[in-house]
């Protein structure tokens, strides 16, 4: 549903202007947006003010804005540029990054040849994930959940390729430690 | 697990693994069946941020860019409607009349119309002729000549639907929760209330709603566009087939009807008064038109005068005229016209021959 609504194709937003497409744009991305306004200036109520300004400015320059390839990408650097220029007017750095929680749940269509996960093993992950250092759950969350590429996530959070692709390391071992030991039965 | 592992796997598990190291991957899984077994259960894992913003966050949000781009949608009332009501005023006398006028040809509409959409009533009005029609609400509607209206004889609780064909303007009531649509041929209109014209006649090619006061959504029926129309601003559909100007496409049987949207400021009618504007001038008995051609503008005045209209040189009926003409007699009409760009013409009860 989210993936779907991201990946929609609001063309005719930049093309004509049209307001209904906007709104859906909005809505299919503003709680991402927020996340991540809130991991950079650190509070619920001026991430709001961040992706709210965003969204404001891109509907008065729609007409001299060149159609992005990827709504989503563009959206997120917007938010961070628009963040970061918040920060500098009220003479701030980055201080904490928020807490964003994950929910671990199965695919939704499941192959009768994927082995079942079970609810102990998922309620651990849930923990594992939760006790990633904030920095790594970031960019965790970039990759996982929003689906951006190491170089993406690198330029957004202006880090290394590498520093991504190591916390990302990272992340896996935890997940892979709360799995538990290799399953128990024995093949004869 | 080995870093090694760990790292090919996250780097597979990001979408971000080579040939090669897939390759690698693949060969170090195969000596592990049980890292193989747990890798595949990884795979798969989906993960989704808790909601710790609810919709009503959201909602906030869309309200406060809505606010700020000035749309009225979200929640604003309606702005000001007051330079069509002055004109409202002064046509107090006349209005009644012509809808008395009207009342039979809008009677012989309806009873034409009422066994194919049971539960409507259907005004219609024969060239010549204009009707207001008041809705239950309160809404006014001004139905130009050789129009029809169609609206239920019970308005639905939650949305207010008319269907249009022709010319009218609409001066809606606002109502938060119960949306105004109007139907019309090429495209849909949505508003909550504000003032506006829709122009949309079978034999022209072109479909246009302007918009006066309040903002309204139109929606085109094909593609399924939506457009925002503020004040001052209009939404113009040309209905252009591929004729004539195009030859490649008769080439290849392209018949298809294209639309082209459009968005146009509204004209003013004088520099020195903004809100009187040609696209509503028809209300005040106004004739203006500005660079049509004469066949076009005979198929107006055909409407206009309730006569019929016939140019015998062709090349006559391609020639552009301006002008204006307040509560004039098609006589009158012709001989300004004829001064601009000098014509015959013939009347014979209301046919006018024009060579």
């Amino acid at each position: 549903m989210t993936m779907s609504s991201k990946a929609a194709d609001y063309s005719s937003f930049w093309a004509l202007g049209d307001l209904a497409v906007f709104k859906q744009m909005m809505k299919a991305f503003s709680p991402s947006l927020r996340y991540f306004a809130c991991s950079i200036v650190g509070n619920e109520a001026e991430a709001e003010e961040v992706v709210a300004d965003v969204f404001i400015k891109i509907w008065q320059q729609r007409a001299q804005v060149t159609p992005p390839d990827n709504v989503q990408y563009y959206l997120f650097k917007a938010v961070k540029n628009t963040a970061l220029n918040y920060l500098k007017q009220n003479g701030r750095r980055q201080t904490h990054l928020a807490a964003w929680e994950v929910e671990v749940s199965h695919h939704h269509a499941q192959n009768p040849e994927d082995i079942l996960i079970n609810k102990e093993q998922l309620d651990h992950i849930q923990a594992a994930i939760q006790s990633l250092p904030p920095r790594c759950r970031q960019i965790f969350i970039l990759v996982k959940e929003e689906g951006f590429s190491y170089e993406q996530a690198a330029t957004l959070l202006d880090l290394s390729k590498a520093t991504v692709n190591v916390q990302m390391t990272i992340a896996l071992k935890k997940i892979w430690a709360a799995l538990g030991p290799t399953l128990k039965y024995s093949y004869s | 697990m080995t870093q090694r592992l760990s790292e090919l796997l996250a780097l597979h598990w990001s979408g971000e693994i080579s040939a090669a190291e897939k390759a690698e991957l693949d060969e170090l899984l195969l000596q592990h069946p049980g890292d193989w077994l747990k890798a595949g259960m990884i795979e798969q894992l989906s993960f989704q941020k808790k909601m710790v913003v609810d919709d009503a966050d959201t909602e906030r949000l869309m309200a406060r860019v809505s606010n700020a781009i000035g749309d009225e949608y979200l929640e604003a009332p309606a702005v000001n409607t007051e330079p069509p009501k002055r004109r409202f005023r002064a046509r107090r006398v006349l209005v009644p009349l012509l809808a008395m006028i009207c009342l039979a040809g809008a009677g012989l509409g309806y009873l034409y119309w009422q066994s194919s959409f049971p539960g409507y009533k259907i005004v219609t009005t024969d060239a010549g002729m204009k009707t207001k029609i008041r809705l239950m609400d309160g809404s006014t509607i001004l139905l130009n000549a050789g129009s029809t209206l169609r609206y239920p004889e019970k308005m639905d609780k939650s949305v207010r639907e008319v269907y249009l064909t022709g010319e009218a303007f609409f001066d809606i009531k606002h109502a938060a929760s119960r949306p105004f649509i109007i139907h019309a041929e090429k495209m849909d209109v949505r508003v909550l209330g504000t003032s506006f014209n829709i122009r949309s006649y079978k034999e022209e090619d072109f479909e246009e709603t302007a918009v006066i006061s309040g903002a309204v959504e139109v929606r085109v029926k094909e593609g399924q566009q939506v457009l925002r129309v503020t004040p001052n601003e209009k939404v113009l559909l040309r209905k252009a087939t591929a004729t004539t100007e195009s030859k490649q496409a008769n080439y290849n049987n392209h018949r298809k009807e294209q639309l082209v949207i459009e968005r146009q400021p509204l004209s003013p009618v004088s520099s020195t008064d903004s809100s009187h504007v040609l696209e509503t001038a028809w209300i005040n008995n106004q004739l203006i038109f500005q660079n049509e051609t004469l066949s076009v503008l005979a198929q107006r005045l055909e409407r206009w005068y309730g006569v019929k209209i016939a140019i015998t040189d062709p090349q006559l009926a391609g020639q552009r005229f301006s002008g204006r003409a307040d509560n004039v007699s098609i006589e009158k009409l012709l001989n300004i016209l004829q001064e601009i760009q000098p014509f015959k013409y013939s009347i014979q009860g209301d046919v006018i021959t024009i060579n």
